[in-house]
This record gives structure tokens, C-alpha cells and sequence, in this order.
């Protein structure tokens, strides 16, 4: 499990850290607290933004308009599923979201066991990364990443962060057994964090599926799986 | 954006120029090859250029407005253009998708953005394009190729070298002179960790 630093952060946020989960972060290199003029354009531009996807998830990043689910405050709009997903845009572009681990959520302990079970890893695992699904959340992020900054800060650079926390002990696997990895042993040590990476908004929109190649092979070398880029990138092809 | 009056304008010219290339109505699946290619060219263009769909190709080379179809113009989606083109482009080519209603008639245009800070190679090989090529659209014939001419290669570095120095001046107005250059960015970070306060 995550700690839970005393910064005063939301409780819905709070929630999905107690999991292992994904940090992503987006933000132009420049500050500018008024980029995105209204909260109404905050919302406006994420719905304009969001990434249709398979495998069970609809749309990154989730987005649910139900005041239970989502609010405003003073110059960010955020929304979230409990225990599950938590993200925030500021109004000067700044995006970050919190996405747990997909099986990893409560209620997920079923899936879970069967795959331990299956795998018959050493040690039991604190958590599980499916291959597939890390490609296809950095994917998801990464378009998403493009679609916004190409809309609030084109011609500009702009910066993005992507980290693994709680992930000390977690199993890399592959659901798909046809495809690496399968062995027991890809097991994460301790957090990570990959950026930040630099990069012209038009051009990260362009090469988002690239930049996901590059990302998963650093995060998959993490878990100790030298993955082979012609295979994500055929993989990620397939998903286009 | 493209807006009636500009529209008219590009459409009332009938025939393609450096600044303007015409095209039927088509799919974005059939013409993205070709539309990729013209965006990296007039992207190094002084105010880049227009590509507009929906002019039909008259015997005598004169174009006449058709407009695009529905289902056409659907297929056309800025996110889509854009990466499409920008997989090719290095840096990037900034562009804007619109479609546009002109007597009962649909248009779509593709605008594209003059680079901002160097002109745009290509990125990668694709149909008709060469990894490392400039692309350009000569004062000569309406079409885009690469760059083989000391007058066109010229003209781009000519450009390149305005731009330049108009960022420089800018960037140095912008944060009085020398003063406080080497800051901007750390500043910038330090704001952005502030607003997340931990998140």
C-alpha cells in the first residue's frame, strides 16, 4: 500500500492511492494560470479530449458530469469513480490522474487468485499488471495527452510524467498466452517514475503511439521484462 | 479556422496556387497521403496554406465548387488530421480542421499553420514521402515536392531566420532583456507543483 502523505489532498484521491495505481501528469512547459479562460472550457475540454477504449473501459479519462461524481473549484474541475480513478484539470493545463492498477481495485480479489494460481509466482504478489492493459492505459493517456495540449497550448512544448506507485511486489503478466511475458518472476521492487519527457504538443499527437512504445519498454525493463519495441508497436498497431 | 468569407474567397479563385490546393470530395482514408504531404510542404510556406475539398478538376485545369458529401466531410476529424499529419512532421505542422456551408453546398479545409520555430521535416517514410525530405511549394507550379532549388531552399532559410530573431526579440521583451531568463522555466515548475498540492 501506498503512505498516504499529510498534504492535504482529496479524499477521493486519497482513496484510489491506497491501491496500487498509475500517476499520470500532463502540463505545458510554460505557466500560465488562465489558459483554459472558464471552468466551463475545463469540462468542454476534456469531453472534446477523451480517448475511446476496449477492453472494458469506455473512455479515458472517465467522466461522469454527476455532482456525486465530479466538481469545481477554485480554477480546476476534477471527477471521479470511487476507489478507482481520480483526475483533475487546472485551468492552466495542467492534468493530473490517478488510475488504479485495472484488478487491482477491491472486488478484484477473485481475478486476482485466479491468476495467482495460474502463474504460481515464489512469492505471492501484492498486486498484478497486465501487459496488455499497461500498453493500453499509456496509449489511452498518451492520445488523450496529445488531443489536450494540441488544443490549449499548440505551437508550445509541453511536459508529461508517468509514474507507478504501491507497486513494490506487484507481477507483471500477460493474460494472452501467446505473448510475453509468462514466466513468475517480473516482479516490481519498488516505485517508479519515468519523465519528465519534453516534447512539441503537435508532435506528442503525432507520436503519442511512439512515446507509449518507449514508456512501456522503461516500465516493463522496471519489472525486469526486456520487452521487444517491433512487438508493442505491433500490438499497438492492432489496437488503432 | 476557415469562415464563409474565406471560404468564398479560396473557391472563388478556381484555379490551385502556391497557397491553395483543391480536392474532390473524398474520404479521409483515401486522400490522408496525399493531404499529409501537402500540409508538411505548405507548413514551410510564409502564412502556410489552404487545402480545400470539394472542388471538382475541370478539362481546361479550372476547378468548379461541387462540395463534399456527408459522409465525407465526416470522415474528417481535426484529431485524426492531425496526427495523421504530425506522425510524418518534425517538429510539427499546427493545422485546423472546419467544414463549411456555402449555398446548400458543404466544404471541408484543412488550414495550415507557417512553422512556428523551424521549418518541418519529414519524420518517417510513407506514401510518396522520403524520411529527411523538405517539403516545399515553389513560386513555379502548384504542387508540392521537395526541395531541389538554391532559390526555394533559399526563401525557406530566409524564413527560418525571421523567425528566429523575431523569437528572440520576443522572449527577451517578454522577460525584460537578460533579466530572468534562466528562471522562466523553474518558475513555471514551481507553480505548477504549488497548484498540486500533492497530488
Amino acid at each position: 500500500m501506498t503512505q498516504i502523505a499529510s498534504s492535504p489532498i482529496p479524499a477521493e484521491a486519497a482513496a484510489v492511492a491506497e491501491h496500487p495505481h498509475w500517476r499520470f501528469l500532463l502540463r505545458p512547459v510554460v505557466y500560465d494560470e488562465h489558459r483554459i479562460p472558464t471552468m466551463n472550457d475545463c469540462w468542454r475540454r476534456v469531453e472534446d479530449c477523451q480517448v475511446r477504449t476496449h477492453r472494458g473501459l469506455t473512455s479515458y479519462p472517465e467522466l461522469d458530469r454527476d455532482p456525486r461524481y465530479s466538481a469545481a473549484g477554485p480554477g480546476w474541475v476534477e471527477s471521479w469513480e470511487p476507489e478507482l480513478s481520480y483526475w483533475r484539470l487546472y485551468q492552466s493545463g495542467q492534468f493530473v490522474h490517478h488510475l488504479v492498477l485495472p484488478g487491482n481495485a477491491d472486488g478484484d480479489e477473485a481475478w486476482r487468485a485466479e491468476r495467482v494460481a495460474r502463474l504460481q509466482p515464489p512469492q505471492p504478489p501484492t498486486g498484478l499488471l497486465e501487459a496488455y492493459w499497461a500498453l493500453d492505459s499509456l496509449r489511452a493517456f498518451l492520445t488523450f495527452a496529445g488531443r489536450l495540449a494540441t488544443r490549449i497550448a499548440g505551437g508550445e512544448r509541453v511536459q508529461i510524467e508517468v509514474a507507478l506507485r504501491g507497486n513494490a511486489g506487484i507481477l507483471l503478466f500477460s493474460d494472452d498466452l501467446a505473448w510475453p511475458p509468462r514466466h513468475p518472476g517480473y516482479v516490481a521492487r519498488h516505485d517508479l517514475s519515468i519523465g519528465p519527457i519534453q516534447l512539441g504538443a503537435e508532435e506528442l499527437l503525432g507520436t503519442a503511439d511512439d512515446v507509449a512504445v518507449d514508456v512501456a519498454i522503461q516500465l516493463f525493463a522496471h519489472f525486469g521484462w526486456e520487452a521487444s519495441p517491433e512487438l508493442l508497436r505491433r500490438y499497438i498497431a492492432s489496437r488503432a | 479556422m476557415a469562415d464563409i468569407s474565406e471560404l468564398e474567397d479560396l473557391i472563388a479563385r478556381r484555379r490551385e496556387e502556391r497557397h491553395v490546393e483543391y480536392k474532390e470530395s473524398q474520404r479521409w482514408d483515401e486522400l490522408k497521403d496525399k493531404i499529409a504531404k501537402t500540409a508538411l510542404g505548405m507548413a514551410n510556406l510564409r502564412d502556410g496554406g489552404y487545402i480545400v475539398l470539394g472542388m471538382r478538376r475541370n478539362s481546361d485545369h479550372t476547378y468548379a465548387a461541387a462540395g463534399v458529401s456527408r459522409e465525407d466531410a465526416a470522415t474528417f476529424t481535426e484529431d485524426s488530421v492531425r496526427a495523421y499529419v504530425n506522425s510524418y512532421a518534425n517538429p510539427y505542422v499546427a493545422l485546423q480542421v472546419s467544414t463549411v456551408e456555402l449555398e446548400t453546398k458543404r466544404f471541408t479545409v484543412v488550414s495550415v499553420d507557417q512553422f512556428h520555430d523551424v521549418p518541418v521535416i519529414c519524420r518517417k517514410g510513407g506514401v510518396g514521402l522520403r524520411p529527411g525530405a523538405i517539403y516545399y511549394r515553389s513560386r513555379r507550379m502548384p504542387e508540392t515536392t521537395e526541395i531541389r532549388d538554391a532559390s526555394d531552399m533559399r526563401e525557406l532559410l530566409d524564413l527560418a531566420t525571421e523567425r528566429a530573431v523575431a523569437r528572440f526579440v520576443r522572449v527577451f521583451s517578454q522577460f525584460g532583456g537578460t533579466q530572468g531568463l534562466p528562471g522562466v522555466a523553474s518558475s513555471s515548475e514551481q507553480r505548477y507543483v504549488e497548484e498540486l498540492r500533492g497530488l
